[in-house]
């Protein structure tokens, strides 16, 4: 089960990004999360979205998993520098999305994710070719 | 954020679990069932001599009607003592066929004297014919798919118990699409070792028309292969005067298939006799957006090819499954047709990528594909799709140009 309540906040957001600029922001928990986080982790990632099965490629991991009750007042910061591939596409049915997800498990299998999208190259949107070689 | 809800990693270790111990369970009984008491029939059992004192037809109840074995009383002596069974083989196999089992005591007269073979730890235990029942062995295979099956899905779900999808995902790269990590997911097709003899380097061919053939002559083996036994029962039962019409009606759309698909193996061998893939050579590669590249076409091998066109095509391919099969869908978001003509000759032109093109790429389950395309029909029925792919990197990519 997945609640949605993780804050995401990317530094000086641009409506693109491009490959070799850096991504850096900072997340926290809610102030009412409870303390049995077990594992926290912000990702970096991209996935795609359309017809296909979900593919998933993560360009930036970090893991904590605290020993001692996190503090969810605590604002954590993430930085990367975005990679030259794949870049964000709106396709037929091929579409890759970028986002900085942030995932807390709880304890008893409860998860708290929050998730900020953004765009890496600015690929514009592709019309349909009717094949004539089929 | 996934499409479908998937089992979680635990449920699904203890259900390949499930899965691992009962191939593990019928394998135990396949074995001590069938292959161990044949095995210590044919090296085991002692031979001796007996007298054949009577003989019958068992006949037992089954799901599928009633099911025969011969049965023969014996009388045979071991150490002096006489041990009277009734006997035949060591499995007791019977099958519905009962004119078969009375061939077989047909075969043995009350009162005659004939070998058999016991067993020295217990005399009571007799056979009247060894070998083995190799056919019986294949079924050995449904509890060794589920032991491996089973087995498999047991590791790949433990790996993966207690983990994120993002820290699954960041474990494991896909192999061969990425150089040094430059460009992730961008596959690479390296043409170092593919000079061409006209431009720069020669694009391969995408699928060579003998992996084609090969794949081609698989799956008719394999196809004709599961239809023969059943043709080969539906025959039999003919050849015994019990004709089984609904096994017939059964297995004709099989064998029709089963025809098609040699038809297609001829066809698969007649284009790789009778032509020979054309060859694509390019200027510079791989591309970027924007760039322009020359290109070269040239067509080989006996037949003529009609028709024929030369495209530059961009696709997304998307794989999914509905139901139980997987599919596979393409929508195409370019195409330039640089030559459509009769006659087979050499041809050369620019081309160039459109500036706002999205870049090759390649996952498990989505991509997108540049390729070169030669289109064609030898001896005028033969259609030919040859597809060359080629990869256009994101923007900023180096180049190797000569």
């Amino acid at each position: 089960m997945s609640v949605a309540v993780v804050t995401i906040e990317i530094d000086n957001p641009r409506p693109v990004y491009y490959p070799g600029d850096t991504l850096a922001g900072c997340y926290r928990l809610p102030a009412d999360a409870p303390p049995e986080v077990e594992r926290l982790e912000v990702s970096v990632l991209w996935r795609t979205q359309g017809k296909g099965e979900e593919d998933i490629g993560v360009h930036f991991f970090e893991k904590l998993a605290p020993q001692e009750p996190l503090d969810a007042r605590e604002v954590r910061r993430f930085s990367t520098r975005l990679p030259a591939s794949p870049l964000s596409y709106d396709g037929l049915i091929v579409k890759i999305l970028w986002c900085v997800r942030v995932r807390a498990s709880l304890r008893g299998g409860q998860e708290m994710v929050g998730e900020t999208p953004f765009q890496l190259g600015d690929v514009p949107r592709p019309q349909e070719v009717t094949a004539t070689s089929r | 954020m996934a499409k479908s809800e998937n089992m979680k990693p635990g449920c699904a270790v203890a259900f390949c679990a499930l899965a691992f111990l009962a191939g593990c369970g019928f394998l135990v009984l396949f074995l001590s069932q069938l292959i161990l008491p044949e095995w210590r029939a044919n090296n085991s059992f002692v031979e001796n001599t007996c007298v054949v004192l009577d003989k019958r037809i068992i006949e037992e109840a089954g799901e599928d009607g009633p099911a025969y074995r011969p049965e023969f009383l014996i009388r045979h002596t071991v150490n002096g003592l006489d041990h009277e069974v009734w006997a035949y083989d060591v499995g007791h196999r019977s099958s519905s066929n009962r004119q078969r089992k009375e061939k077989i005591l047909q075969q043995f007269v009350v009162g005659k004297q004939y070998p058999c073979w016991c067993d020295p730890d217990d005399p009571g235990r007799v056979v009247l014919v060894r070998g083995y029942s190799w056919l019986m062995y294949l079924f050995v295979l449904i509890p060794l798919a589920f032991i491996i099956l089973g087995g498999a899905g047991m590791r790949y779900n433990w790996v993966r118990r207690g983990k994120s999808p993002e820290q699954l995902a960041s474990c494991g790269e896909p192999e061969g699409t990425q150089i040094a990590n430059l460009y992730p997911y961008v596959p690479d097709i390296n043409l170092e070792r593919h000079p061409g003899s006209t431009l720069a380097f020669r694009l391969p061919l995408g699928s060579s028309p003998g992996c084609a053939l090969l794949g081609i002559v698989f799956f008719t083996l394999f196809w004709n292969g599961i239809t023969s036994i059943f043709v080969f029962f539906a025959i039999a039962s003919h050849l015994h005067g019990e004709p089984q019409w609904f096994l017939n009606c059964f297995i004709m759309p099989f064998v029709l298939i089963g025809l098609v698909l040699i038809l297609g193996v001829f066809r698969e061998l007649l284009l790789m006799i009778g032509t020979r893939p054309a060859t694509v050579e390019i200027s510079s590669h791989p591309l970027t957006p924007g760039e322009t590249c020359r290109l070269h076409v040239a067509q080989h091998g006996l037949l003529r090819l009609s028709g024929c066109r030369v495209l530059v095509v961009c696709e997304e391919v998307a794989k999914f499954t509905e139901g139980d099969s997987s599919r596979t869908d393409k929508k195409r978001t370019h195409e330039v047709e640089l030559l459509r003509q009769d006659e087979p000759h050499a041809y050369q032109d620019e081309y160039q990528i459109p500036a706002g093109a999205m870049h090759s790429f390649k996952a498990s389950n989505n991509e997108v594909q540049w390729k070169v395309l030669v289109l064609g029909k030898a001896a005028g029925w033969l259609k030919i799709a040859w597809e060359f792919p080629f990869v256009v990197r994101p923007p900023t990519a180096p180049r190797k140009i000569r």
